[in-house]
């Protein structure tokens, strides 16, 4: 067998990087606070606790026969109520999900199937579409806070999760129950409402979609609002609710309304308990703190916590707690990720100006709390199945944009930025990931503390052009009459969803919200289907019926492909409307929505359009570059040169060109793999695949390929209307789903290998094609136009010598500039030097810190999987910009 | 009759399903380890005098009829069983 490295067709690094090898230019190191804390979360396993599903359930069941609304209320109160509060040393910013560093818990109410035995989850319907298929490809990582193994105390659960035996009978008892109730159980049941219902559960046990998101994760990809609860506290809001309530309970047709505001009244008592628990921690650990300097920091915390168990804050503190504790609580209440901070920055502004003013907080006093607020971030889990988990690839999705520009037009930079910056410079930790919303109008040196930031190598910032996100806004928002300000007001949620802003007094707030999943399809399988007759290659499975069809033309395949992709994206988005529906009677997010603009007073919940702004249903699709280098290759092969028929190429494609499949050999780029036949014609065909035209390289041949599989995916998402009669958005980023769905693509025709894990982003060229440079790779990046996507994403590897000093700062400005100008959307950066990641994935213990840029987020190395792993070492590393 | 460890104190800050500190010493300890002198029982649900182990499983009990884990933190009508 012949190993080989493709080298003679790809070329893994543009330019020749320096002899040896070099680390990233900027280095520093958090304050012995921020340290010990980050010291903590190192040695921290993830961790499963069980009070909360414990007490929403166990209240749940008491309560049947309550308005749904109250009984999630009352479910919700209990489970908060009866939180644990731990507080750790060296701790300022205090609260954590529970009881443990890198808790999650499960919330069986929505997804009640993976903690249960094999043999358990064999026995559903089969018309469940599971998440099965894709656990089978999945593969996850196993470093760092990863419990990928059970011990006799420790239970091992969906290959990430340490759970105590001692609770997991518990938990067993609790998932039983909600069976056949849960929104995963009973979701599907709604969705065969659709006659074309068996076709989708096709999709899933092909892997022609990642994985059943109206239930686990739907909800997320959002911007949390401060603003109404840094107005009127959480007392305020229970009061404005008991206002609306005495109004309205007059009127026979709000029922439900005055349901909703009693539920949201129980929900926020439940918070407010949960806080004053931690008050009184804080004050037990005063009482038996010998430490006097210690007892001091207890006694703040204890103050700060009971004051905003109720009030609004008075103080930067007291603002910066409270936010987090509306982090916390919106990730427990629901099953979901990428609840984004927004503009933090601006939003804590007026507090932290007002006590750096007056003298009662230092610049390195926020700088502290900002790192350590950092390392909280980054403690957070969610508990999701396997398939979902290797999806998102451990990470939470939690963004602050910065920069941008104000309601009225102007700059919105401030002081307090630079310093979430600086934190972000100082403290290895992968949340809340930054991006900075570029704006001709922020100032020269705003925008080199972000490259410097990029020059630690951290991943961040991300630079998003604000121009895209505000044309985008009054493009797509203007059915549900966006204002001008809202729309200068948007932020990035989740990794890269552009959402709405909400303005209250010209002060920025969110006003969106995004109830779908991540609903990714998986584009090369699109292609697969159409070369095989409707068959998926690698499972058999028949997804689409036979038609025998012969193609004659390029064309002829491509209106195929198109009318295939067409249908995929049909049958998806509208039995999605149906399973969505299901799921709001189980998790309506109570709390998020006291929070998010306009559903108090609306008296309703984000699931019921409570929200300002409300279309947010949105599709997503990975492998977009492969498949339009594949249809290129295609074109240019098999009907421009008749190189070869497309018989042949089905063939070679089946025998994997032949290779060995990576999924054998564990090695998942192009970089490494093995070949187990040598035979002349495939080796041919292979070089003809590998040699025709690559997105990346502005070659207006595939480009053009790219813009139809763009168009037609965007014409095809806006063709169906969501449960709020709004269209759906189209969205093109690949999070960690270009690992797994790669895992289950045999060959294609640009010469990828089977198994091998997929391009990244939604313009990433493939790793290796790219040989042009990067201004070619901005070029064909900015081929399509990005205001009419709710996000798009552009990843880059640069060495770290390539932007060396003043001058690499220039040069890596002026390349985002270029971009921005060009109509670009979101370009991030990877700065490292290829050979040390190879060393890391060799000596991972000696890298425990080494941070990484995936695709909208930046995680630690040791937890990548492999397969982006090797993803991330094979990306064309960029020697000079 | 159950053998008290760490995880079973009110000084231990659990890191994880592992380790923890300990507020006391602040230093890390397994959350199985034997306790020391300083230890004080946490309010848990197998040390209050509602609950009713499972003859079943070890792991699981009741209190007033609802289904219930040993280690679960005591709620607000815990008392202490003598």
């Amino acid at each position: 067998m012949e190993a080989t490295t493709n080298d003679q067709y790809l070329c893994f690094t543009c330019g020749t990087p320096p002899e040896e090898v070099e680390d990233r230019e900027v280095k520093k190191t958090a304050c012995p606070r921020a340290a010990k804390l980050l010291q903590e979360f190192y040695d921290a396993k993830i961790s499963l606790d069980t009070t909360f599903p414990y007490w929403y359930t166990r209240t749940w069941i008491k309560e049947e026969g309550q308005h749904p609304l109250v009984r999630r209320g009352l479910a919700m109160k209990s489970a908060f109520s009866h939180l644990e509060a731990a507080i750790r040393p060296d701790e300022i910013l205090v609260m954590s999900r529970n009881k443990y560093v890198r808790g999650a818990s499960i919330t069986p109410w929505t997804a009640n199937e993976f903690p249960l035995s094999d043999e358990e989850r064999a026995r559903k319907d089969s018309k469940k579409a599971s998440n099965k298929a894709l656990e089978e490809v999945t593969i996850l990582a196993t470093g760092g806070g990863v419990v990928s193994e059970s011990t006799p105390e420790v239970l091992s659960m969906a290959r990430r999760y340490g759970m105590r035996i001692e609770e997991h009978a518990a938990l067993i008892e609790i998932c039983r129950y909600w069976q056949n109730k849960s929104a995963e159980d009973t979701c599907w049941k709604w969705g065969t409402l659709h006659p074309e219902y068996d076709t989708l559960v096709n999709f899933k046990n092909a892997v022609l979609m990642a994985a059943d998101m109206e239930y686990g994760n739907r909800h997320g990809r959002s911007v949390t609002n401060y603003q109404i609860v840094f107005e009127k506290g959480f007392q305020g809001m229970i009061d404005r609710c008991k206002e609306l309530i005495a109004a309205n309970v007059g009127d026979g047709t709000a029922v439900d309304k005055v349901a909703y505001w009693q539920a949201t009244i129980y929900a926020i008592e439940g918070v407010q308990t949960w806080v004053r628990k931690y008050a009184s921690e804080a004050t037990r650990l005063a009482s038996i703190e010998e430490d006097a300097e210690q007892k001091v920091v207890y006694e703040a915390m204890a103050a700060r916590l009971e004051w905003i168990s109720s009030n609004p804050p008075r103080d930067f503190m007291e603002a910066l707690q409270l936010h987090w504790t509306c982090q916390l609580e919106v990730y427990n209440e629901m099953q979901g990720s990428g609840f984004s901070p927004g503009r933090l920055g601006q939003v804590l502004y007026p507090y932290w100006k007002e006590d750096i003013d007056k003298g009662s907080i230092t610049r390195e006093q926020t700088l502290e709390v900002l790192e350590c607020m950092r390392v909280k971030y980054t403690e957070l889990e969610i508990a999701t199945c396997a398939g979902t988990t290797g999806i998102l690839a451990g990470n939470t999705f939690n963004n602050i944009c910065l920069g941008g520009v104000k309601p009225d037009g102007s700059s919105a930079e401030n002081e307090l930025e630079y310093l979430f910056i600086q934190a972000a410079i100082n403290c290895p930790t992968v949340s809340p990931t930054l991006s900075i919303i570029y704006d001709g109008r922020l100032s020269n040196a705003f925008l080199q503390k972000g490259i410097e930031c990029n020059k630690t190598g951290c991943g961040m910032p991300a630079w998003v052009s604000n121009r895209v996100g505000i044309e985008y806004c009054m493009k797509n928002h203007s059915c549900e009459g966006i204002t001008l300000e809202d729309a200068r007001a948007w932020s990035v949620g989740g990794c890269l969803e552009i959402q709405p802003g909400a303005v209250y007094d010209n002060k920025i707030g969110a006003g969106s919200y995004s109830s779908s999943g991540i609903n990714f399809i998986n584009v090369p399988k699109i292609l697969e289907l159409v070369l095989f007759d409707g068959v998926d290659p690698r499972t058999n499975v028949r997804v689409f019926p036979a038609t025998g069809k012969k193609y004659e033309t390029f064309d002829e395949l491509m209106d195929t492909f198109k009318a295939y992709f067409g249908k995929v994206i049909q049958i998806f988005e509208e039995t999605y409307n149906m399973k969505v529906s299901a799921t709001f009677e189980l998790d309506q997010p109570l709390l998020f929505s006291a929070l998010s603009a306009d559903c108090i007073e609306k008296g309703a919940d984000i699931d019921h359009a409570g929200s300002r702004y409300n279309r947010c249903f949105t599709t997503w699709i990975t492998g977009q570059v492969n498949t339009a280098n594949s249809l290129a290759s295609i074109k240019k092969n098999v009907f421009d040169d008749n190189a070869f028929t497309l018989d042949e190429l089905k063939d070679v494609l089946l025998n994997n060109f032949g290779f060995i499949s990576a999924l054998d050999t564990g090695n998942f780029s192009m970089m490494e793999q093995t070949k187990n036949v040598s035979d002349p014609d495939w080796e041919r065909i292979h070089a003809l695949c590998m040699r025709a035209p690559k997105f990346g390289n502005d070659d207006a041949y595939v480009d053009d390929i790219y813009v139809q599989v763009a168009d037609c995916f965007l014409e095809s998402v806006e063709a169906i209307t969501d449960v709020f009669g709004n269209k759906w958005c189209a969205s093109m980023l690949s999070v960690g789903t270009h690992g797994p769905l790669g895992q289950a693509d045999i060959a294609s025709a640009d010469g990828r290998l089977a198994g091998v894990t997929l391009a990244d982003g939604g313009q990433s060229p493939y790793p290796g094609t790219d040989q042009n440079g990067p201004y070619a790779v901005l070029s064909s990046a900015t081929v399509i136009d990005h205001t009419n996507f709710k996000n798009t994403q552009l990843n880059m590897k640069l060495h770290p010598a390539s932007i060396k000093g003043n001058m690499g700062s220039a040069k890596m400005l002026d390349m985002i500039r270029s971009f921005m100008d060009n109509g670009g959307f979101h370009i991030q950066f990877n700065v490292v030097d290829s050979r040390m990641l190879k060393d890391a994935q060799e000596n991972p213990n000696n890298y425990r810190d080494l941070l990484v840029r995936v695709a909208g987020f930046t995680q630690y190395w040791c937890e990548v999987s492999k397969p982006i792993q090797d993803e991330l070492i094979a990306r064309t590393e960029y020697e000079e910009v | 009759m159950m053998c008290d460890k760490c995880k079973d104190c009110t000084n231990l800050s659990a890191r994880d399903v592992f380790n923890g500190v300990c507020l006391i010493s602040k230093e890390t300890v397994s959350i199985d380890a034997p306790v020391c002198k300083k230890f004080v029982r946490a309010d848990k649900c197998k040390y209050c005098s509602k609950y009713i182990a499972s003859e079943k499983d070890s792991n699981l009990g009741t209190c007033d009829g609802d289904m219930v884990y040993p280690d679960l933190a005591g709620c607000e009508d815990f008392i202490l069983a003598e």
